[in-house]
């Protein structure tokens, strides 16, 4: 019999019962307050990015608006909501409430020394956790969502990839938008998969979309994704008559719909800067993102100034800056996924129209085109007969249902798109992995498929895996395999996880010397500040490089640097430079040395040797000129 | 009878992606701890730079290797210290011309070149054994260099130049404002011409080919006009060596990377050595232009460079030149 040899494989066995019962959602929450309680715990070390700089001067000052008595007279908006008004104020506005929750009342004593206010500092930490807490929500979302789709094994393996991947980490910590947009995009994503089949969800997906589109702009290129996937999935359902046309379309008019009424009203709504003169801020608002400045990036030994920029970008980055073991799992789940589909769709079809094209093989094209059909019309649960599995019975004619090639061609569009977004010639590259980093949940849960597929297969030749329970226990041990080697990367490079590199790129010195960009938003100068407290001399002004004046300002406020030190906009007017070691600055260190007389640093902040931020101190007298070699 | 066996894949489709899965993790975690261990400890650069620097002699230049380890310029201090990607090649060209000895001080296991650049050094300058030494992941060793008798150089001697305008041959404007600390000239544009920023030349210090340059920038003007450096009186050698290009920061500025170079013409003693062109594109251009022609070695002549572009936007010439060669 079959059961001596194990649980049945089928082509595509990764699938189990759908199901998002409480224990998942209780899994998730477990899994999405440990993640909170890691974050917490690991924030304070974080540097403060330019970006963040700006959400935290752009919070502060929306907090008056809050606080005040006019909220709503265009002078009152005018005057809070114009800072840093080319991003939505959604996530700005959670920073304030943060900051304004957790800071100590005015007049407060300071906080008792090892106390938890103490431990976590008297301000960033409240700006801080509105993103934390779109961390664990995303990671709540990815077990429950992977669960449903997938099954528990794989959905654990989702969230322990996903968790432990080095750049996201530092992103999961700070006042940014990146982290909370990832995990806006993924609620988008999902409400719209499930707006497919359910009316209700139809309804709410504007409410989601509204409230995504007021984290950060990349949203918007989701529901685009979603109707293509949606067409995809239905159009050779197209049924006759006009009532049956009417059934199929009925949910995604709803959808799209309510995403463009609901959701844009919300938008609208939630920001104060687009209450007055709307149309021309909106147009503004767009523009600014639709036609992005450049950066330089360097990238492979090229310093990128402006399009085109290399296609290869985000695929290279992706293999360079994720934990090798989690890249393994991911491509091996892409190539599992992604052979199912092509063989559904399009290389069914393609296969029916070359023996079409070739001729008497009649009944093999037949065959094939019927099963291509059946992959994408209207019954998807005839997957089932073959691949699915995973859809629930009654998923017929008219509705898509949680059917195999839907989903598993949702995971895939949603992994392309955002890398296929950046891998556009014409798409400014700056940022690291931050603008892609929407796809890499979906990359994650195809580790999970993978490393579930492989337990249950290998539970055909390894009797010992034939056991519900032991098949667990080999899915959280290879979880366990994944998260172990993430988990060592990133305590090597904490609290720098921007910075990362992972061991096929050689390390972080390796990523110098492929001459990768080391960093890019001004974050590292965290780590000198001990240097600068020892060792700068009282009312020393310092140049802080790619660091903001904001984010010297945070730091003086956190108590992380002396409150002496001065912030210098210009080498010339400071007695100690930080350099944000970069081959892109380098003419800022030239600099340096020129107007302080001394080519040698005092310190050097380095990762497994990668420098990072060097630090200078003027030596000679302005104007006097030595000879740099050359 | 024999039981059906349920179809499935085949063992390798599941043996194979699983220990594609696990070389990968055990490779990163390998791997990663011996990347992490290539880097010397900061002792090692600390032991090394002290060794040097206590024989450091004039004329002397350390030299780091890789080019990007800056605990070694932490170690070393102030001083004559260069970190290059491509050191040997900048020696083999000449371009550590200012120095008599360089000291290189390594961490091979570090990469970039590192450990090969103590060899070819070898294979172009001679070696002292009595600069080897090791400490630790870092090594240490002693080359002579070239060192040629350098009669002017024109970067360091910018403050004995006249500088001018020319359009149609006939002066146009002067730049007579001497810069603080002799480090160049301000010029004051015609009547009817805005004064820009870049109307000056001066000494500088740019990123040119991945490495830190001293030049005079010099950026052409409109219409025609020239902007002509002259020095009187200067002791000519056998060889000019003109160096130049157009800097980085400079290129990232112009939209057009089809636009036309800018062209520098020498003249020796009244006598046109003719047209170096310097195109939009990175990159330090090195040049050697025998003067013998022009003038004898060990006299004392005019030297003159004019320069000119059809575009000028961003034009910031870079150009570093000196004599080479006793009389």
């Amino acid at each position: 019999m079959s059961a001596a040899r194990g649980p049945a494989v089928r082509a595509a066995p990764y699938l189990e019962e759908p199901s998002a019962s409480w224990r998942e959602h209780l899994v998730g929450a477990a899994l999405a307050v440990a993640f909170f309680a890691v974050l917490v715990a690991t924030q304070r070390p974080m540097g403060v990015s330019r970006d963040e700089s700006f959400y935290w001067h752009a919070a502060s000052t929306y907090e008056g608006w809050f606080a005040g008595d006019d909220h709503t007279s265009r002078a009152a908006v005018d005057r809070y909501w114009n800072e840093n008004h080319e991003h939505p104020a959604l996530m700005k506005s959670l920073f304030a409430l943060g900051a304004w929750l957790w800071r100590a009342p005015a007049g407060a004593p300071p906080p008792a020394p090892g106390s938890l206010r103490a431990r976590l500092g008297p301000e960033l930490f409240g700006m801080r956790v509105a993103t934390m807490l779109f961390a664990a929500a995303l990671a709540w979302m990815l077990y429950v969502v992977t669960a449903r789709w997938y099954g528990r094994g794989a959905a654990l393996v989702a969230v322990v990839a996903w968790t432990t991947l080095p750049r996201p980490f530092m992103h999961a910590h700070i006042a940014c938008f990146d982290y909370a947009a990832t995990a806006a995009w993924f609620a988008t994503a999902y409400a719209l998969y499930r707006a497919a089949t359910s009316r209700a969800w139809a309804a709410a997906s504007g409410v989601v979309f509204g409230f995504a589109a007021a984290v950060k702009f990349n949203v918007y290129f989701v529901p685009p994704t979603m109707f293509v996937w949606w067409l995809c999935t239905h159009f050779r359902a197209a049924p006759r008559g006009a009532r049956a046309r009417w059934a199929l379309w009925r949910l995604p008019a709803l959808t799209f719909a309510s995403v463009a009424i609901v959701g844009n009203l919300i938008f609208v709504a939630h920001w104060p800067w687009l209450w007055f003169d709307t149309v021309r801020r909106l147009g503004g608002y767009l523009g600014f993102h639709l036609g992005h400045e450049y950066y330089t990036v360097l990238y492979l030994g090229t310093m990128y100034v402006r399009p085109p920029f290399p296609v290869s970008f985000p695929f290279v980055m992706t293999f360079l800056t994720t934990p090798p073991a989690t890249l393994a799992a991911g491509l091996v789940g892409t190539g599992m996924v992604g052979a199912v589909i092509w063989r559904k769709w399009p290389g069914g079809v393609l296969a029916a129209w070359w023996a079409r094209w070739r001729g008497g093989a009649a009944a093999a094209a037949g065959d094939a085109g019927a099963e291509a059909r059946v992959a994408v019309g209207t019954d998807t649960r005839a997957g089932a007969g073959a691949d699915a599995g995973g859809a629930p019975a009654g998923a017929a004619s008219g509705g898509i249902g949680p059917g195999a090639y839907a989903r598993d061609l949702c995971v895939l569009a949603n992994l392309g798109v955002p890398i296929l977004i950046i891998a556009l010639p014409n798409t400014p590259i700056f940022g690291g992995t931050k603008h892609y980093m929407a796809a890499m949940p979906y990359f994650c849960i195809l580790a999970g498929v993978a490393v579930q597929w492989l337990v249950r297969a290998g539970a055909r030749y390894w009797p010992g895996l034939r056991a519900p329970r032991w098949r667990a226990a080999a899915v959280a041990a290879a979880a366990a395999f994944l998260a172990v080697p993430a988990v060592l990367d990133i305590a090597r490079n904490y609290p720098y996880t921007l910075s990362y590199y992972n061991a096929f790129a050689g390390g972080n010195q390796g990523a110098v010397r492929a001459d990768m960009q080391r960093h890019f938003w001004g974050y590292a100068e965290m780590g000198v500040l001990g240097w600068l407290n020892a060792h700068a001399a009282p009312g020393a002004r310092v140049f802080f490089h790619n660091a903001t004046q904001y984010a010297f300002m945070v730091y003086q406020r956190e108590g992380l640097l002396r409150a002496d030190l001065r912030f210098a906009a210009t080498i010339e007017g400071s007695d100690v430079a930080l350099y944000d070691v970069n081959k892109i600055f380098a003419e800022t260190e030239y600099r340096i040395w020129e107007v302080y007389g001394t080519n040698a640093p005092v310190e050097v902040l380095a990762v497994d040797g990668m420098p990072l931020v060097d630090v200078y101190v003027r030596g000679a007298p302005a104007g006097a000129r030595r000879d740099w070699a050359y | 009878m024999t039981p059906a066996r349920a179809p499935g894949p085949g063992r390798l489709y599941v043996l194979v992606p699983a220990a594609f899965i696990a070389l990968m993790g055990f490779a990163s975690v390998g791997l990663g701890a011996y990347w992490a261990s290539t880097a010397p400890p900061r002792a090692d650069w600390v032991a090394a730079a002290a060794w040097v620097k206590a024989r450091l002699a004039p004329g002397d230049v350390v030299g780091v290797a890789p080019w990007w380890a800056d605990e070694a310029r932490l170690a070393l201090g102030d001083g004559p210290v260069v970190a290059l990607p491509d050191l040997a090649s900048e020696v083999a060209a000449g371009g550590l011309w200012r120095f008599k000895r360089l000291w290189l001080v390594s961490a091979p296991a570090l990469g970039s070149g590192a450990a090969g650049v103590g060899d070819r050094m070898a294979a172009l300058r001679p070696e002292r054994a009595d600069g080897a030494a090791r400490f630790g992941a870092v090594r240490v060793r002693l080359f002579e260099l070239p060192a040629p008798a350098v009669p002017f150089d024109f970067v360091a001697g910018v403050a004995a130049a006249s500088v001018r305008v020319e359009k149609d041959g006939k002066p146009w404007a002067e730049c007579a404002r001497p810069l603080a600390g002799g480090l160049g000239f301000e010029c004051t544009p015609p009547a009817g011409v805005k004064p820009v920023h870049w109307m000056k030349v001066e000494r500088d210090l740019r990123e040119m080919d991945d490495a830190p340059r001293a030049c005079l920038s010099v950026h052409p003007w409109a219409g025609g006009a020239s902007l002509v450096l002259r020095w009187a009186g200067v002791p000519i050698g056998r060889v000019l060596v003109l160096e130049g290009g157009l800097p980085l920061a400079a290129l990232r500025e112009i939209d057009k990377p089809a636009a036309r170079p800018v062209a520098l013409r020498v003249l020796v003693a009244g006598k046109d050595l003719g047209v170096v062109e310097f195109p939009v594109a990175p990159g330090w251009k090195r040049l050697r232009l025998d003067t013998t022609a022009a003038a004898a070695p060990g006299t004392t002549a005019e030297v003159t460079f004019r320069v000119a572009a059809p575009d000028i936007e961003w034009r910031f010439l870079c150009v570093a030149a000196h004599l080479e060669g006793a009389p």
